[in-house]
């Protein structure tokens, strides 16, 4: 394995719901105690449904939202502890893309000036150095010269999306939290945008943790995948063998869920979850899961499961698995 | 599949948009036939047409479309020759869900008035028996404690449970043709799959058609029996999910289906080069030529005409012209 680049300990984000006179009634666990590290060079993917979590532990890990409890360790450095002034220089080297391009683009800034905001930010650049720069940037994300002065709404979504990539490399970032970077965006579109990822990685030397709901997405682009429910990891794997070697009752439903554009996978079986997410205030007792769990026993009632390495790199937290 | 079973024809339908910005050419010349009892899926990327084919079937398109030329028989009627007559068809012959049922379902009035109100305007029976009838159609489409449901505001109910109770509301009036816009794109994947379930059953229980559009490869795998695939406003290749899956032929749909991420598939995804062209200029000749691997010089100049290749796949494409 690589050299660890991020390394997250039992970090949480509870965020509270104000009742009357803005009294505390109660907490939203979004992330609930989550650990994992991610090595350099590598690709950490993120699935779990709308709700789980998965955006507030990108955002969390990055300090963007500060966390209830946990750290997270960057290159050795515990960013939990950092200073605003210490932190701002860090964030150079950790960046995001998100979603929607269009939303997370400012609508009135042209291309050049959107890429070049970090460059000023951070460094002594002129403005003809930053031209150069930014240049250099369109090119490695597969834009022209042309689109330099063009605004987002002039551009497509899939285009928008690499000016948003070319941002976040325009620093030389070690870490880039992607968070749902293809979802807004058409499949062959998706297509060629994933490939860039790849590219870049290769080239850039990044460690990306890849945030998406769509586990198809995910197994591409990933070298280990986390699983996550209602603010917690279930599993863990490499993401070579997510199709096949998986053991968590909901990884295996999500995968079962997946509709695949193949004529052998119309006959597969499925496993239909009953119900649906849980509210993340008041989640289940034990193992979260368990209310929509087909193999459900008593102990999941009571008992939370722990994380249990089940086989090297595997890490699976469910009784059912255990006990068998 | 005789003559006699088509349910819905559409022949060659032409529809422009007139906008500030010049005429928007959505339709070039679509057609495609939807048998009695099949589930015929549309697929296609943002901004093909497949949605203003589906609105023009019920003549919900929006007042600066111009519907230029075309036929759109529904049991052998022409509903574009007569207006009035849709009214009657609409919600009762033909009736339809949309991608987000938060946004369909009026947010001001119970969930039981909504569908009494459908039954009532739709069918001559008193207000008990409409009430009855909403109850059991609650309950057909796999929503718990019906009676209780019957009571509730959309926003007490989950994005799931509400897209239930908007297929409920469609089939209330026993239509022949159900259009699916996009319904499980709201959704998460595990909920995703109890709804394609559910359409699934209807299908088999009512034998209803059902015209499903979708941009995903995968849920046209899952539930339709037979798949038009749009291009910038035109229909490229119809099939059988089987010959479409297993045996593409378009280089549309070969490379649409080449840039979809599969399970364990994990070498560089094939993209199609370039971008969706804009149908307020749309290329002449074949509306793929620019983006197309075996662009020929024909195709720059004539637009292709539908072949049938093998027993009920049409493709329209110069590569298979008539006779070669």
């Amino acid at each position: 394995m690589n050299k660890v680049l991020v390394e997250v300990h039992n970090l949480k984000k509870y965020f509270p719901i104000r009742g009357w006179l803005f009294k505390t009634v109660g907490y939203v666990k979004a992330v609930d105690g989550v650990s994992f590290c991610i090595g350099e060079k590598e690709t950490y993917g993120l699935i779990g449904e709308s709700g789980c979590g998965k955006t507030t532990l990108g955002r969390t890990i990055l300090r963007l939202i500060e966390p209830t409890a946990g750290k997270v360790i960057f290159d050795g450095t515990n960013l939990m502890e950092l200073d605003s002034r210490e932190l701002k220089r860090m964030r150079r080297y950790m960046q995001i893309v998100f979603q929607n391009p269009f939303s997370s683009l400012d609508p009135r800034m042209c291309v050049r000036d959107i890429i070049a905001i970090g460059l000023k930010a951070h460094t002594n650049l002129t403005d003809q150095e930053i031209d150069q720069k930014v240049l250099r940037l369109l090119k490695h994300v597969g834009l022209k010269e042309e689109h330099m002065w063009r605004y987002p709404h002039e551009l497509s979504g899939g285009q928008n999306q690499r000016v948003a990539i070319a941002r976040a490399i325009s620093l030389d970032p070690r870490f880039i939290v992607l968070d749902e970077p293809t979802s807004a965006l058409d499949v062959s579109v998706q297509a060629q945008i994933l490939n860039l990822l790849k590219d870049l990685q290769e080239k850039l030397k990044i460690s990306y943790l890849f945030i998406s709901h769509d586990i198809s997405v995910v197994g591409y682009i990933s070298d280990k995948i986390g699983v996550m429910y209602l603010g917690k990891i279930v599993e863990e794997m490499n993401a070579e063998k997510i199709w096949t070697d998986s053991m968590h009752p909901y990884t295996q439903s999500l995968i079962s869920a997946i509709p695949i554009p193949s004529l052998e996978m119309r006959k597969k079986k499925r496993i239909f979850l009953r119900g649906e997410v849980p509210s993340p205030v008041n989640p289940p007792s034990g193992c979260r899961f368990h209310p929509r769990c087909p193999y459900s026993m008593d102990v999941c009632k009571y008992e939370e499961p722990k994380m249990i390495e089940i086989e090297s790199d595997h890490f699976v937290a469910c009784h059912y698995v255990t006990k068998k | 599949m005789s003559q006699n079973d088509v349910l819905l024809s559409v022949r060659d339908l032409v529809i422009h948009f007139v906008t500030y910005d010049g005429i928007v050419k959505a339709l070039d010349g679509v057609s495609f036939d939807i048998y009695r009892g099949e589930v015929f899926g549309l697929i296609g990327e943002t901004g093909c047409g497949k949605t203003v084919t589906s609105l023009s079937i019920l003549g919900l398109l929006p007042e600066n479309a111009r519907i230029i030329s075309g036929k759109i028989f529904f049991k052998g009627e022409n509903l574009l020759e007569n207006p009035e007559k849709l009214r009657g068809i609409r919600g009762k012959g033909i009736s339809m869900i949309f991608q987000d049922p938060a946004t369909s379902l009026n947010p001001l009035y119970k969930v039981g008035d909504q569908i009494t109100k459908v039954i009532l305007t739709h069918q001559n029976v008193s207000k008990e028996k409409a009430r009855k009838k909403a109850i059991n159609l609650l309950k057909s489409v796999g929503l718990p404690d019906p009676e209780r449901i019957m009571n509730f505001y959309p926003f007490e109910l989950s994005g799931g449970m509400q897209q239930r109770v908007m297929i409920a509301i469609a089939l209330s009036s026993n239509p022949d043709l159900l259009i699916a816009d996009e319904p499980t794109s709201a959704l998460d994947v595990t909920v995703q799959a109890q709804i394609l379930d559910l359409l699934k059953k209807i299908r088999d229980e009512r034998n209803i058609s059902i015209l499903f559009i979708t941009h995903n490869f995968g849920i046209v795998a899952e539930i339709c029996d037979r798949v038009g695939v749009m291009y910038a406003g035109t229909v490229v290749e119809i099939g059988s999910v089987e010959n479409i899956l297993s045996n593409p032929m378009h280089p549309y749909t070969k490379g649409l289906l080449a840039s979809i991420p599969m399970p364990g598939r994990r070498q560089k995804l094939a993209i199609i080069r370039g971008t969706i062209p804009s149908l307020l200029d749309p290329p002449p000749g074949c509306r793929f030529h620019p983006r197309c691997p075996n662009a020929m010089d024909i195709c720059r100049k004539e637009k292709p005409e539908s072949v049938e290749v093998e027993d009920g796949h049409f493709v329209a494409c110069h590569l298979f012209r008539r006779g070669m």
